[in-house]
């Protein structure tokens, strides 16, 4: 057992200088040194060697799941055009498949087992060999068990075969993820025990006095009571917290620091990938705009903003252009601020800039339970009077934007607002479904709980447009509607209520293009991801805006997105927070 | 604290009917069903005749600034849920999911003495075992208390607990007396759940041989004082339905009580608590008590450890 005891604490907000893959650092070595950038693989035919690494990252001992002994896995650099090779050998004890995410290809060599292959026992070599039609920032990562958890994980860049639009002087891939020194059948265990096992910014009596300095104690009594009353928690912004994470920048920890280097003036790319198992990360550099240029590999028309969130799964390419003679701090906090991932870039190795303290936690507000307020509507329940008083306290804190002014019956066709939903599926009603909102919102441009009025400009879904059109861009012809569910006291998540076990695959006919209408029942934030098949995100009114592999939808929001089912075979589409996944919320998309 | 009384029964009864009938919803049904997408739509539609695929991935053109052309808004397409007529089998998808996993948890609620008025120490116990889904678990419950003098009192049972709610599982099994005096043996039904304002409530009615019958109701509350330390009141009543002199219960309402127990989270699973009870016995209960020469209302202290694994 764990013991999550205060002393120990710090060692795994701030990692060990020195931690990593010890074999890979050939020992310790001082502090403030990094660990080596990830070895980077080009051309057309790779091997990799999956296995297990003894790791250090918090003074403990551990053993990771590993690429040629690197964490995270090498860098795979490829150019548009060829043909890649990749002979894949499992040197674990246990079966091993890695997932290319985000690259077209064909099924069978998607690598999900039991979904289009049927996975690499030990000892075996499986040699994946597929056609790279695409250009811009990837990555892989194991789809067995919890090796995502443990380690198996990399970058992947693939070079235009023409010149790339976006010139830098420099370019980084910065990937994020979340260490745990405890098993992860553990954790998994643990969730499904006590869900809130690992949230310690959970309302307590202290905070509610915290509260009611700011807002006053009628207020802050009612908010409390109403949901005590929907027996719902603000504070579930992350199902596994800092309490256990560690939260690491290519492979170091915030001790460690990874530092990337530049000369002032020089035009940097940097390729963020977040290969989480479970955290959502803020990301700033403060001192440097960032100009947005891609998401999810394709290019975006480019947008200046300060600071963006980052789901699981997701990645962004953006520039910067430092140009004093100093260092900047790369600061991505955990969207629930127990933690953050930190990295330098620096003209020179071994400076460093300050480093912000985590932002105060935000908590899930009216608009994120798609709570209808101010509409007339009599619940009638007990908790409706304490329902509306908090709604005036919450909304005069300007916490929540769009939903002052938001008129649920208007909802604007450009901008999106808050439209009323209906909750067709039975099981949606059922044992696995825990809320039921009344009302989602459309808008894409919410930052989401944690960001909203922070005083800095926010990436939202609204600032991002694809720089082409895709080739298929006829309308679609009909409607896919799923229900993101849960119920957090039992750990359960599904789709429709219905976990994957339970459930059909959904069924494409090859050529059809498809909409996929996504509400979010729940109070947590998903990062939804179809396998093998482009998602080309819709603006609220329907009209095509960007082409992105994995989607994220903030509680209470309704999402669309076009599909064109122009790839045969069995595709996972799934939650991409690991243990929602492994929960059920997942199913097979089959086109045929 | 008054204790809880027979006439507060039906309400309860009726707190526990309304908490097993959903999820927490808001939604007025007549409001929120019934607008948007219609319903005759979510069934299967017939997919639109294929047009060629290209690849995508190899895009051309510059994007049309406005979105393409023709957006038919979203919910005036057909809509389904998108589920094929066929299983997984038939198109060779053999599921790696954890979704069934089961699980179980060792917890004891309550573990350590007590010391009451009348100088009486005692050893307490309120623990369970539990193995399986989110959905289906097997379940054994233990609860009791043995006094330094000898005497004892407890019991031993055994559930399948299913869920029928978001919040709410039924439990059917069987339970055993242990202690002093007869070993009676019931047949169990119950309901265990969260309330509205995450009340926890356990409720279950017993029926035995020679048509003895009984209630027994617990309901508690965590109150967080910090993130560590969390304050649980807790009410407890049992009620029989016919006199058990050889076990000193009465009919009726026999026993209440009331404790307050704070603890300290060490550790999740490891918490060391101090608390007090209030209890007081009822009607014949409270009589074959006072023939046995005890007092019909005890307080006591008490210190333990609340810990899972």
């Amino acid at each position: 057992m764990t013991a999550l005891s205060l002393p120990s604490r710090r060692r795994f907000v701030h990692g060990l200088a020195a931690g990593g893959a010890l074999a890979a650092l050939g020992g310790w070595r001082s502090a403030l040194a990094s660990p080596p950038p990830p070895q980077e693989l080009r051309g057309t035919e790779f091997h990799l060697d999956i296995g297990e690494t003894p790791v250090n990252f918090t003074g403990a001992a551990r053993i990771a799941t590993t690429v040629n002994g690197q964490l995270p896995a090498p860098l795979l650099r490829w150019r548009e055009g060829d043909t890649v090779t990749l002979h894949v050998t499992n040197r674990l004890r246990e079966q091993t498949s890695i997932h290319w995410h985000g690259i077209l290809l064909p099924t069978g060599m998607d690598g999900v087992p039991g979904m289009s292959f049927p996975g690499i026992d030990p000892g075996q070599t499986f040699t994946y060999r597929f056609d790279v039609r695409q250009s811009g920032t990837y990555w892989y990562h194991s789809h067995s068990g919890f090796q995502e958890q443990t380690g198996l994980y990399g970058a992947i860049v693939i070079d235009p075969r023409r010149r790339d639009p976006i010139a830098a002087d420099r370019d980084y891939t910065v990937l994020l993820s979340d260490w745990t020194d405890e098993d992860p059948m553990r954790v998994f265990n643990k969730l499904k025990v006590m869900p809130a096992y690992y949230n310690r910014i959970q309302p307590t009596v202290q905070s509610l006095a915290a509260d009611a300095r700011e807002q006053g104690w009628r207020g802050a009594l009612a908010e409390r009571l109403m949901w005590e009353q929907m027996r719902m928690d603000p504070t579930d912004l992350a199902d596994v917290s800092g309490a256990t994470y560690t939260y690491l920048t290519n492979g170091a920890t915030p001790a460690g620091n990874w530092t990337g280097l530049f000369k002032p003036g020089e035009r940097v790319r940097l390729r963020f990938i977040n290969g989480s198992a479970m955290t959502y990360f803020d990301v700033r550099i403060p001192g440097l705009k960032m100009t947005v240029v891609a998401a999810d590999g394709q290019d975006v028309r480019p947008v200046e903003i300060e600071e963006f969130r980052i789901g699981v799964a997701e990645t962004y390419d953006v520039i910067v252009e430092p140009r004093e003679d100093r260092a900047y701090t790369i600061f991505s906090q955990a969207m629930d601020r127990s933690g953050y991932a930190r990295a330098t870039l620096a003209p020179r190795t071994g400076m460093q800039a300050d480093v912000p303290a985590l932002d105060p936690v935000q908590r899930l507000g009216m608009m994120d339970m798609g709570m209808a307020h101010g509409t007339g509507a009599e619940h009638g329940a007990p908790g409706k009077d304490a329902a509306h008083g908090a709604a005036g306290e919450a909304t005069s804190h300007g916490a929540m934007p769009g939903m002052e002014h938001a008129d649920v019956h208007g909802a604007g066709a450009d901008q999106g607002g808050m439209v009323e939903v209906r909750h067709p599926y039975p099981a949606e009603r059922g044992v696995g479904n825990a809320m039921l909102p009344d009302v989602v919102s459309t808008r894409l441009d919410d930052p989401g709980v944690g960001l909203r009025d922070n005083g800095r400009r926010v990436l939202t879904y609204a600032d991002l447009r694809s720089v082409r059109e895709p080739d298929d861009n006829r309308p679609p012809s009909r409607e896919i509607e799923l229900h993101l569910t849960g119920n957090m006291e039992r750990y359960m998540w599904s789709f429709n209520g219905v976990k994957f076990s339970d459930a059909r695959p959904i069924v494409l006919r090859y050529g059809e293009r498809v909409r996929f209408v996504l509400v979010n029942d729940t109070m947590m934030t998903h990062p939804i991801h179809l396998h093998g098949l482009w998602s080309d995100l819709e603006s609220p009114d329907g009209a095509f805006q960007v082409r992105k592999h994995t989607i994220s939808l903030n509680p209470a929001q309704r999402i669309s997105y076009r599909v064109s089912a122009d790839a045969r075979g069995n595709w996972a589409y799934h939650c991409h927070l690991l243990y929602h996944m492994e929960a059920g919320m997942f199913r097979a998309v089959v086109v045929e | 604290m008054k204790p809880l009384e027979s006439r507060h029964i039906p309400l309860v009864a009726c707190a526990i009917a309304i908490a097993l009938t959903g999820p927490a919803s808001w939604a007025q049904p007549s409001a929120a069903d019934h607008a948007g997408m219609d319903h005759g739509a979510m069934n299967h539609a017939a997919p639109p005749a294929p047009a060629p695929p290209e690849h995508a991935g190899m895009d051309h053109g510059p994007a049309d600034p406005d979105g393409s052309s023709a957006a038919p808004p979203i919910g005036s397409l057909p809509a389904s849920d998108g589920a094929g007529e066929r299983g997984y089998d038939s198109y060779g998808i053999h599921p790696h999911m954890m979704d069934n996993a089961p699980t179980w948890q060792v917890l004891f609620d309550k573990f350590g003495a007590s010391h009451n008025r009348d100088g009486h120490n005692a050893l307490e116990w309120d623990g369970r075992f539990w193995f399986g889904t989110a959905t289906d678990r097997l379940l054994l419950k233990s609860e009791g208390e043995r006094e330094s003098g000898g005497g004892s009192d407890g019991k031993v049972e055994a559930f399948w607990s299913h869920a029928v709610s978001p919040f709410w599982d039924l439990q059917l099994g069987a339970r055993r007396d242990i202690g002093a005096g007869p070993k009676r043996n019931w047949a169990a039904i119950g309901i265990e759940g969260v309330l509205p304002y995450d009340i926890e409530l356990q409720a279950t009615a017993y029926a035995g041989p020679s048509g003895r019958s009984a209630l027994a109701l617990k309901a508690e509350y965590d109150l967080l004082l910090t993130q560590r330390l969390i304050l649980t009141p807790e009410l407890e009543a049992s009620l029989y339905g016919k006199d058990d002199p050889d076990r000193g219960v009465g009919a009726g309402l026999s026993a209440g009580s009331f404790s307050l127990r704070l603890r300290y989270e060490v550790t999740r699973e490891f918490a060391p608590y101090v608390g007090v009870s209030f209890e007081r016995k009822f009607g014949q209960t409270a009589g074959y008590a006072a023939d046995a020469g005890e007092s019909r209302s005890q307080a006591a202290v008490m210190a333990g450890v609340r810990f899972w694994f």
